[in-house]
């Protein structure tokens, strides 16, 4: 969703700073051509020996082998070169904005207010291949307000308000444990750190206060069940999901839901409400409820994607998280789209990354081997065109 | 751990785990097994005409054979054959090679790939939180005693379909000594391979520097304790054996000259009756038998690592605890130390090198996720100990997540570890490390048959495990 004009502004002046950089010193201004071993699509297709042709930061165009544009000045790389990847659900540079100890429902409340693009957490991101992150409020909150979505390298603001943050989870009423200065990236997937002053309300009190937005004739709520602004549902339990689904299909809301590790067990609710789903990244042992879950998802062709709640997890966590459901059987094109263009798509970014495809962003990385492969490792990175990352120091 | 035939196995036994369709069956097809296992002799070769000893096949005892064949096998990691063959017979490998055929009879699997289960060297599959935190741990507390794979069925039904058959488990988490680890089966109602699988330590738990500190001397301290307790059972040892030499000599002596003895007796008896006296035995001292020293369990298992015949595990992070116990081990150089976590390791690397210690890293993707001991470790660390000599193991970090276990040896390639070593991490190295490569880690024959079948390379993200052998038994198939 780029419909805000605030983010077209910075989307402009970032990436007029963008073309200012390359103008200086990199032949990006009159365009180059990377030809690598191979070009992953997002669909799960290979280029053997094709090329991307980019221009003021844009891929112009992707070529198959033996195409290469009369005259262009071709890099030839070694490696696999595919999109950069997508991460769903992250908090890093958003320091305090994405929780508020004294209200828990504001709807058109937006976490890019609070980004700090100079986060040293985000050259991180960059150099482990994720191009492109959706910020999102805290977990204890009725309604964070609007997510946000960014490029870790930079820090332009892709949109200012991608979702709606829409609260099913119980977890929001827990009790208080922990100073508000504890509560960390771990929120949004209900990690034990505790609200400090409690959602003073009961789980119907909750769910009838939402209820209530929905007639407010202006704001986040009114957008959302017009259908101009999709929404981020959060929801844990079997039910809480089920239950989110229902609300979204009722209101006729889109969006996405960031689901607990048993979406799949209630899928077909899912599916029916038309919601992609957003996982917590897997980590070692995590309970094969959630690589069931994905399973399932993919058969009912639910679009989905991980979250990557840095600096608690590693950019690698991302694949990691893909190749735990490859390993236990899922498609490896489902796994990859995971991570680059159904990610795009859930975070409604999808006119300007993830994928190799002309007129999207020159988001690129090139890996040692196939992208999929956890043995595989980034050598080089661009965002925008602009090589952001070399070497393999993620 | 009770076996299902319901017996206790010992400290330093080894268990070969049978297959299920004969435990508490004939004892002559034990017999027979083992006897088998201990014909065919332990040996790298690879090459085997696969004839069979038909001697061993009787009536009674008709041997099961497996027999698997595949594009690629992995004999062990830098030794592949493309295509081959393995032929299992009653649960042992007896043949691995090129062009060999099928027994008639045999169970035939086909696949890409075969290689070695893979073996999780630093894992708690099976023990319940509370008895892998239990604070009255202490060297002589058996991991196996605790060991109850009910406790995390669903992990360790996970860990086995995706290829890891075997683990080190090790309770005492929240104790500096932790007691002696067990080599257990993922699988359920498999017998462990060893209940003494080396002793765990824990020097992560202080809760400054000082006290890391003294919980290595404390360390130390048992080792030393159990070198003294060893020494005086061996001098006890030397000293009983004199003394039963010399005195089965006395009595030789006694036996020869008993007659002459008897004799001079009465002889000296009638002499003192004629004078009217009462004849006195000269008094008569047996040397004194060697005081046997007090048994304490806990020194007889630090004897054992102190002498190295078990190694000792040390899970440590930080620098300056490394040093300190490599420091405290120079003067026990019999002491086999491996060395779990290691995140600042690359600070003693060159001693870590030099004295062959290996460390168990665990490739934790979770990055800066808690800022404590973990700080810093990177997931090239495995990559960098290796290139600076170490030998590097492959773990899930104490944790229940073996069934990821080739994921993070995958993660350890992708930051700069050679693939056949990180294979090696999980197979075969761990094996030896933990002292049980007579028996698993590898597809070579005399090998207990805990091997994989594949469809793509062992560390790919997209390989799945189509069939899995424990001890030749099928215990992972395609489900169609």
């Amino acid at each position: 969703m780029i419909s805000l004009t605030p983010a077209h502004l910075w989307s402009g002046l970032l990436a007029g700073a963008a073309l200012c950089a390359s103008a200086l010193g990199a032949p990006q201004d009159a365009g180059f051509v990377l030809q690598p071993t191979s070009i992953h699509l997002a669909d799960g297709s290979v280029l053997e020996g094709g090329h991307v042709v980019i221009k003021d930061g844009k891929i112009a165009s992707v070529g198959a082998a033996g195409s290469l544009p009369e005259g262009a000045s071709v890099t030839e790389v070694e490696g696999h070169l595919s999109a950069g990847m997508v991460a769903l659900a992250d908090s890093t540079g958003l320091e305090k904005e994405r929780l508020d100890a004294t209200r828990w429902l504001m709807p058109d409340a937006q976490v890019a207010m609070g980004f700090r693009r100079d986060h040293p957490d985000l050259a991180r991101m960059t150099a482990g291949g994720v191009t492109t992150v959706v910020l999102t409020p805290g977990g204890r909150l009725l309604s964070g307000g609007r997510t946000a979505v960014v490029k870790p390298s930079g820090g332009e603001l892709l949109s200012i308000g991608a979702h709606l943050h829409l609260n099913f989870s119980s977890e929001m009423f827990s009790e208080i444990e922990q100073p508000a200065q504890a509560a960390g990236a771990g929120f949004f997937f209900g990690a034990p750190t505790r609200y400090p002053n409690g959602f003073r309300s009961s789980y119907s009190g909750a769910l009838a206060l939402l209820e209530d937005q929905l007639a407010e004739p202006k704001g986040g709520f009114a957008k959302a069940v017009a259908g101009e602004l999709p929404v981020l549902l959060q929801a844990s339990s079997r039910a809480e999901i089920a239950r989110a689904a229902a609300f979204a299909k009722r209101h006729g809301m889109k969006g996405a839901i960031a689901a607990g590790t048993r979406t799949g067990e209630v899928a077909e609710a899912v599916a029916d409400a038309k919601l992609g789903v957003i996982f917590a990244p897997f980590t070692p042992g995590t309970t094969f409820h959630l690589v069931e879950s994905a399973k399932r998802l993919a058969e009912l062709g639910v679009p989905f994607g991980f979250g990557l709640d840095a600096p608690r997890n590693g950019p690698g966590s991302l694949r990691l998280s893909a190749a735990a459901c490859t390993r236990a059987g899922l498609d490896a094109k489902v796994a990859w789209r995971a991570l680059t263009a159904d990610a795009a798509a859930i975070a409604g970014v999808s006119d300007r990354v993830g994928d190799v495809a002309a007129g999207l962003d020159a988001d690129l990385v090139l890996w040692s081997g196939p992208p999929t492969e956890l043995t595989s490792r980034v050598l080089t990175v661009w965002s925008g065109g602009r090589q952001v990352h070399s070497g393999d120091d993620q | 751990m009770i076996s299902k035939n319901g017996d206790l196995h010992t400290v330093g036994e080894r268990v070969m785990h049978l297959p299920k369709f004969w435990a508490g069956g004939a004892l002559f097809l034990l017999a027979g097994m083992l006897q088998a296992s201990v014909q065919d002799p332990v040996a790298p070769d690879t090459q085997d005409s696969g004839a069979e000893d038909a001697a061993a096949e009787t009536a009674e005892a008709k041997p099961e054979h497996v027999f698997v064949s595949a594009d690629k096998v992995i004999v062990r990691p830098g030794k592949v054959l493309e295509p081959g063959q393995v032929l299992v017979r009653d649960g042992v490998i007896v043949a691995v090679g090129e062009g060999l055929e099928a027994p008639e009879g045999a169970t035939l699997l086909k696949g890409k790939v075969v290689c070695a289960a893979f073996l999780d060297p630093w894992s708690s599959l099976g023990l319940s939180n509370a008895a892998r935190t239990d604070r009255g741990s202490d060297a002589a507390t058996r991991s196996v005693d605790g060991y109850d794979p009910s406790m995390t069925l669903g992990p360790a039904r996970e860990a086995a379909h995706a290829g890891v058959l075997n683990a080190r488990v090790q309770v005492g988490a929240r104790t500096a000594i932790g007691g002696l680890g067990a080599l257990v089966s993922t699988l359920e109602g498999e017998m462990p391979l060893l209940a003494d699988a080396g002793v765990g330590a824990n020097l992560t738990l202080g809760e400054d520097a000082i006290e890391r500190i003294e919980d290595v001397d404390k360390l130390v301290g048992e080792i030393e304790s159990g070198l003294k307790y060893d020494q005086s059972q061996v001098s006890y040892r030397a000293d009983l054996e004199a003394w039963e030499k010399e005195i089965a000599e006395l009595e030789k002596k006694l036996e020869k000259d008993f007659k002459k003895a008897k004799k001079d007796r009465d002889k000296k008896v009638k002499e003192a009756k004629e004078k009217g006296k009462e004849h006195k035995d000269k008094s008569h001292k047996d040397p004194k038998r060697p005081r046997q020293p007090k048994y304490n369990p806990e020194d007889e298992v630090f004897a054992r690592v102190a002498t190295g015949q078990i190694p000792l595990i040390v899970h440590a992070e930080r620098a300056s605890v490394l040093r300190e116990l490599l420091k405290g081990l120079k003067r026990f150089p019999s002491v086999r130390l491996i060395v779990a976590g290691g995140t600042q390791a690359m600070h003693v690397a060159d001693e870590l090198a030099e004295r062959r210690i290996p460390v168990i890293v665990f490739p934790d993707p979770e990055g800066a996720r808690s800022l404590g001991v973990r700080e810093g470790q990177g997931l090239a660390l495995a990559a960098e100990l290796d290139e600076a000599g170490v030998p590097v193991l492959i773990g899930s970090g104490g944790t229940t997540a073996a069934r990821d276990l080739p994921l993070l040896a995958a993660l350890a390639v992708g930051h700069g570890l050679d693939a056949d070593k990180a294979l090696a991490a999980i197979t075969s190295g761990a094996a030896r490390y933990l002292d049980c490569a007579d028996q698993i880690g590898s597809v070579q024959r005399g090998r207990s048959a805990n091997l994989l079948v594949l469809n793509g390379d062992p560390l790919s993200s997209t390989t799945r495990v189509e069939y899995a052998l424990s001890a030749g038994r099928v215990v992972v198939a395609p489900k169609e």
